[in-house]
């Protein structure tokens, strides 16, 4: 019996063994058949290569391909995307557009939500199953450009673009460089954003009011109010629970940003300016920063920061400023949307101004920004069709953004965005920029127009503000960011005509030492930066230089000199 | 027995572990609140253990939202297929390594060559690289197969088999019965408590992974229902909000939304558990007692 059992195994196993190896043989020959099928290389190549060859000669920008081609690609959405009449991501208006005015078929690969994108993109690139084309980060761009993967665009964007994308690839100077590897341009470079992220000050006005409060022209009107916010019970309800600023446990980022106060103390957190020899150095430690520091460390005493901000991320400090406890905060200009719209919404006597980074001394307070180019599409190299990325891009322009636009179809209507479904999208905007977004709406609005010359995305804007006038302060923040007196007049009045803007001097993909240092230097400044505010000695601050330098920061900040002496 | 001091011993026992119930059932009750709440009170932060502003709001979103629904059906479908899986195999594994390895001469290298799966695994890339070599990624199967053979349960229930009677079987041995018969007729039946617990083991494992889900699944519209949650609950990293997004922070931020779907895809498990709670802790403590 016991024979029995064993040889039973024995047989068993033997089995299973014979199995699984004629399963894998038949799987490999369905592989490769599926292979040729789908993954488009070998197949596509052969069918299409008489067009396209005969298509040489002269090249025509606006030819269809007939038969259509198919190209692979990855994509992310994510929950707010909505669709209507049965459409969905692999079918609708932009890919139908595709196969019927370019002859292109999109066949994604995977589509994924679009915080998993970064981790998806790495593990495809390591399992050597690129598609077609596909958007990577600074990271995966300069890896990938390393190792030979990407077609050079150069060509192609000469043959194929169209003026419109001719512009919009070369508005950005400093992204087109980004996208350029041993000069190749091997991507389509994102948009060059460096106003969208700049620290502006945002300020509870029907508070100053009530209090008999100037408007925060300098440092120390701004600390003034931000006591007085915290002491004098601006919400009235006899109680002492608000308070003056804003403030989270990242410090720095879109909502809150602790950079806008220090940029009044002209320190620059976490970016590279250059310094009186013309070297790049880090803003985090430079002596301004100490100054800049000790004044937070003094506004946490007097309890106009929140006692527990360090544990709170950026959407729980948003509770508190909804809630109406908090009369000020530093952000991007999009913060009246959210979270500002949030506390307009539930008060109606609320009102919120926006103002420029207020100044500690007579010189004007710079505001920082970098730009984190970090959207690249790509197309991998040996792909059968590299024009057609530059097609795609034509095609998005002129339907978004040309006098030829069709808003209704390709942007947006009834509050579905149809033009999230477009392959490249996201972060392109128009040639000239959001500035201009709201130029162009303020004077529609000044002229009293309807908007119909407006583009599709002013439109969008113009209509919400419209709305908001007629008396809905559902849509307060869309005013608040581009009508009269919001985030970009203020920008545009402040940064651009002033030129008060201090833009990070480096902008390459991340070094190899900041690729190893990076995380752990961000959070010895995070700790430190912390620490001190909570009431450490601010003698600290020499000593976090120190180490800041010893674990690795000396020599990151080589390498961005090494990066910025090859750029010139 | 009552003397004063067990009296308070008792007493202090008791109120320290209400407390700690306490402390485990907040979230939930946080969670549950929030979730029939207005969303005006739960984003300024209003809402503790009592609702504000009493409203069905949410729930009635949820339900019409067609991606909860499609996800809370391939989580059940996965559930179904992966635990039935799980079982047959685990069951089938447990029994001929529980036997002795003078009646099993093999066992000791099939004892290790499973163990092994235990102690080392390939890492995230190999896994993927060989799933997606598989043909598997995108398919259900992607998020059953590759856990189907739970060696630290069919150990569970190798110890279990263990603890019977030897006597049994050899009795039905001398009635004519085969392997397969006394596994089906005698080990299983009277294994119930152990299985049982390894059901609720499998069932609960699968319905709350996600990992797999978001890598493996090659779209949203087949995220079994706790990787459609992780989106859901994310943070964004507000360092890196474009003006697009900025536009949906409004409606991403909802935290009543949210937690609506937090508390109905926790619900299925908080049902299962009290009713399979009795087998779980006797299971478990059953398998690991020998003779």
């Amino acid at each position: 019996m016991n024979k029995k059992l064993r040889n039973r195994s024995l047989a068993a196993s033997f089995a299973i063994l014979l199995a699984v190896t004629t399963a894998c043989g038949n799987n490999n020959n369905g592989n490769n058949g599926n292979n040729a099928e789908s993954s488009s290389t070998p197949a596509t190549e052969t069918a299409s290569a008489s067009p396209a060859e005969s298509a040489a000669p002269s090249i025509d920008p606006n030819a269809k391909y007939d038969p259509p081609i198919e190209v692979t690609s990855v994509r992310y959405t994510d929950p707010t995307y909505k669709f209507k009449d049965g459409d969905t991501i692999e079918n609708n208006v932009w890919t139908r557009a595709y196969e019927e005015e370019l002859g292109i078929k999109i066949k994604y690969n995977w589509i994924v939500n679009g915080d998993q994108y970064g981790q998806k993109m790495n593990l495809t690139i390591t399992s050597d199953s690129l598609p077609d084309i596909f958007q990577v980060d600074s990271l995966q761009f300069r890896q990938l450009a390393e190792a030979g993967q990407l077609e050079d665009l150069t060509q192609v964007v000469q043959d194929y673009g169209s003026d419109l994308t001719k512009e919009m690839i070369d508005r950005g100077t400093n992204a087109k460089s980004a996208a350029t590897y041993d000069g190749k341009l091997l991507a389509i470079p994102p948009a060059e954003d460096y106003l969208g992220g700049a620290p502006l000050l945002f300020v509870r006005t029907d508070w100053l009011q009530k209090l008999n409060l100037p408007e925060p022209k300098t440092m120390d009107d701004f600390i003034k109010i931000a006591e007085a916010f915290t002491t004098q019970d601006p919400d009235g309800n006899g109680k002492n629970d608000t308070y003056g600023l804003a403030a989270s446990k990242d410090l720095f980022g879109g909502y809150p940003d602790f950079s806008g106060l220090m940029n009044g103390f002209h320190a620059y957190a976490n970016i590279w300016i250059k310094d009186a020899s013309g070297k790049l150095v880090n803003g985090s430690i430079q002596p301004e920063m100490k100054n800049a520091l000790a004044k937070l460390q003094e506004l946490y005493k007097a309890g106009v920061i929140d006692k527990e901000f360090g544990v709170k991320d950026g959407g729980k400090a948003a509770e508190l400023q909804t809630a109406g406890k908090v009369g000020m905060s530093f952000g991007a200009m999009w913060n009246p949307l959210w979270p500002l719209q949030d506390g307009v919404t539930k008060d109606p006597n609320a009102e919120w101004e926006v103002y420029p980074i207020p100044s500690v001394d007579s010189t004007p307070a710079k505001a920082q920004s970098k730009a984190d180019f970090n959207a690249f599409w790509v197309v991998k190299k040996g792909a059968a069709h590299p024009e057609a990325i530059v097609k795609l891009f034509n095609l998005y322009n002129e339907k978004i953004i040309s006098e030829k636009a069709e808003p209704a179809r390709f942007h947006s209507a009834d509050g579905i965005e149809f033009f999230k479904y477009a392959l490249m999208q996201g972060g392109f905007g128009t040639p000239q920029g959001l500035l201009s977004v709201h130029k162009n709406v303020v004077a529609a609005l000044q002229a009293g127009e309807d908007g119909s010359k407006l583009n599709p995305e002013e439109k969008s804007y113009f209509d919400k503000i419209q709305l908001f006038k007629g008396g809905d302060r559902t849509n307060w923040g869309t005013n608040k960011v581009f009508g009269e007196g919001g985030s970009w007049a203020v920008i545009g009045a402040n940064y651009v005509d002033q030129n008060l803007l201090m833009k990070s001097e480096f902008f390459g993909a991340p070094t190899p030492e900041m690729t190893a240092k990076q995380a752990i230097l961000d959070k010895l400044v995070l700790e430190t930066f912390t620490k001190i505010i909570l009431g450490a000695p601010i003698s600290d601050f020499d000593k976090f230089v120190s180490d800041w330098n010893k674990l690795g920061g000396e020599k990151v900040t080589q390498e961005v000199n090494d990066w910025y002496a090859k750029k010139s | 027995m009552k003397t004063l001091s067990g009296r308070i011993f008792n007493i202090s026992n008791t109120v320290i572990l209400i407390l700690l119930a306490f402390l485990c059932l907040f979230p939930l009750i946080n969670i549950l609140a929030v979730s029939l709440s207005s969303s005006t009170a739960a984003s300024a932060g209003e809402v503790s253990l009592w609702p504000v502003d009493f409203t069905w709001e949410s729930y009635d979103f949820v339900i019409q939202k067609p991606e909860f629904l499609r996800s809370l059906g391939i989580s059940v479908e996965r559930v179904l297929l992966g635990t039935m899986l799980n079982m047959i195999l685990t069951i089938t594994l447990a029994y001929p390594l529980s036997k002795e390895s003078a009646s099993f001469s093999g066992r000791l290298f099939y004892v290790w060559f499973f163990v092994l799966t235990m102690l080392v695994s390939g890492g995230l890339i190999p896994w993927y690289i060989v799933i997606q070599k598989l043909h598997l990624l995108g398919t259900i199967w992607a998020l059953i197969l590759p856990g189907a053979v739970n060696v630290f349960n069919a150990v569970l229930l190798l110890n279990f088999y263990r603890g019977l009677p030897r006597e049994i079987e050899e009795a039905a041995f001398v009635d004519g019965a085969g392997h397969w018969k006394i596994l089906w007729s005698i080990y299983v039946p009277l294994s119930m408590p152990a299985i049982a617990t390894l059901i609720l083991f499998s069932m609960v494992g699968h319905w709350n992974s996600w990992f797999d889900g978001l890598i493996l699944m090659n779209s949203p519209e087949k995220y079994p229902l706790q990787s459609y949650m992780q989106t859901v609950v994310i943070n964004r990293d507000l360092s890196l909000v474009s003006m697009a997004d900025a536009n949906s922070l409004g409606d991403i931020s909802d935290r009543t939304l949210k937690s609506a779907q937090i508390f109905l895809a926790a619900l299925p498990i908080i049902c299962v558990y009290p009713f399979l709670q009795r087998f779980f802790i006797k299971g478990v403590v059953v398998g690991s007692v020998k003779e």
